[in-house]
């Protein structure tokens, strides 16, 4: 039911399209196939596949491509838990988001929830609430890099040692 | 009163994308010796893309919650009381039970919280604090310096990246350095650095 639903396309053959799906394959991640669920398409129910998906509809459900991109288009509304390899969010995304390698929420995204993944890029005017966990590889250093840390020792404390309860301090006109 | 450092080197560039950026004395010592298994974050403002890439380089867990664009903090503060305040806090924050922060961003939020609110605020993050929490935000030296609507996030280890802001700017509540420390129950306002437009930048540290 769920292919029935989803245009096939091949981007080695030219693609006759809207200017909607135009923009998808041409400033979206490069796909060798994908299945593209149109702006005029609604899905409630899970989704699991062999290739990469362009959602410009709605869905509600489940998405589960773990091998492949799920790309939320600037039209695309999604409710879901999602699990791919690649993940780009242009449009409006409710649900929990399991990126295998990168998650990118672009300047038109609107994403709320949680987010697993070795690296997460927002752009500018992106907009998230949630909780973003980031596990770059084993090779990622355990520390913030910190080259400045005598700066901070520089600088003295307002209260001095003084105790919340006895703290010098005041702030004129406070 | 003792001397307040002032930022004579304060350093604020403009970038062509409209960014400023703002050198930092304090966010050093707000990562120094920190070394969880994986650092956790409370950002209580807008999600930021400099943050995110500044953060990420190490195993961390940011909780985002943009409280500026929460309509109890726009407009719902004035009406309720401290009870009903640390409710709706509670249901805001909504970590899960065992989560303990290690470093908060509250950049300049606490001044746009009235005294009840910010008392509230504090009840409801306690249980997600623990001895070791630091925090940093802004204040300000004197309550009649006026606070810019801007957006803040991590550069690097020792800047801020600023953008204006992108809602109306809130209903502003100027705190003391005392009044914060009364009413922020589960921290206390360690060093601070005068920054020349009035703001006071503040390192916090938790008292659990």
């Amino acid at each position: 039911m769920e292919d029935a639903m989803f245009e096939k396309r091949n981007e080695n053959k030219p693609v006759e399209a809207s200017p909607e799906s135009s923009r998808t394959a041409h400033q979206g991640p490069v796909y060798s196939k994908s299945a593209i669920i149109g702006p005029g398409i609604s899905i409630n129910g899970d989704i699991s596949g062999d290739e990469n998906l362009v959602i410009e509809g709605k869905v509600e459900g489940k998405i589960n491509l773990p091998g492949h991109q799920v790309e939320i288009g600037k039209s695309g509304r999604v409710h879901a838990d999602i699990v791919a390899k690649f993940i780009k969010i242009e449009g409006e995304m409710h649900g929990d988001i399991d990126g295998r390698e990168k998650v990118i929420i672009a300047s038109s995204g609107h994403v709320k929830g949680n987010i697993t993944a070795p690296r997460v890029m927002l752009e500018d005017g992106a907009i998230f609430k949630g909780s973003i966990d980031i596990n770059p590889n084993d090779s990622a250093p355990v520390e913030l890099p910190l080259a400045a840390q005598k700066t901070a020792d520089n600088v003295k404390p307002l209260g001095g040692e003084a105790s919340k309860k006895d703290s010098g301090y005041s702030a004129k006109g406070a | 009163m003792p001397a307040v450092p002032v930022a004579a080197e304060f350093s604020a560039e403009v970038s062509t994308a409209g960014v400023q950026i703002q050198s930092s004395r304090l966010l050093p010592a707000l990562f120094s010796g920190l070394n969880p298994r994986r650092l956790k974050v409370f950002e209580a403002g807008r999600a930021n893309p400099e943050t995110i890439r500044f953060l990420g380089q190490v195993k961390s867990r940011i909780h985002v919650l943009d409280l500026y664009s929460e309509p109890l903090v726009r407009d719902l503060q004035k009406d309720m009381s401290e009870q009903e305040l640390k409710q709706a806090f509670q249901g805001i924050l909504g970590f899960k039970v065992g989560t303990l922060i290690d470093v908060c961003l509250f950049w300049d939020m606490l001044n746009y919280l009235s005294r009840p609110a910010l008392r509230a605020f504090s009840a409801a993050l306690k249980p997600y604090i623990h001895a070791g929490t630091r925090a940093h935000g802004f204040s300000v030296l004197n309550v009649e310096t006026p606070l810019r609507n801007q957006q803040y996030g991590l550069l690097d280890e020792s800047s801020i990246c600023i953008r204006p802001g992108r809602s109306a700017q809130l209903d502003y509540y100027p705190h003391s350095h005392e009044e914060l420390n009364q009413c922020l129950e589960c921290f206390e306002v360690g060093r601070g650095w005068l920054l020349p437009d009035g703001r006071l930048e503040i390192l916090l540290h938790a008292v659990i």
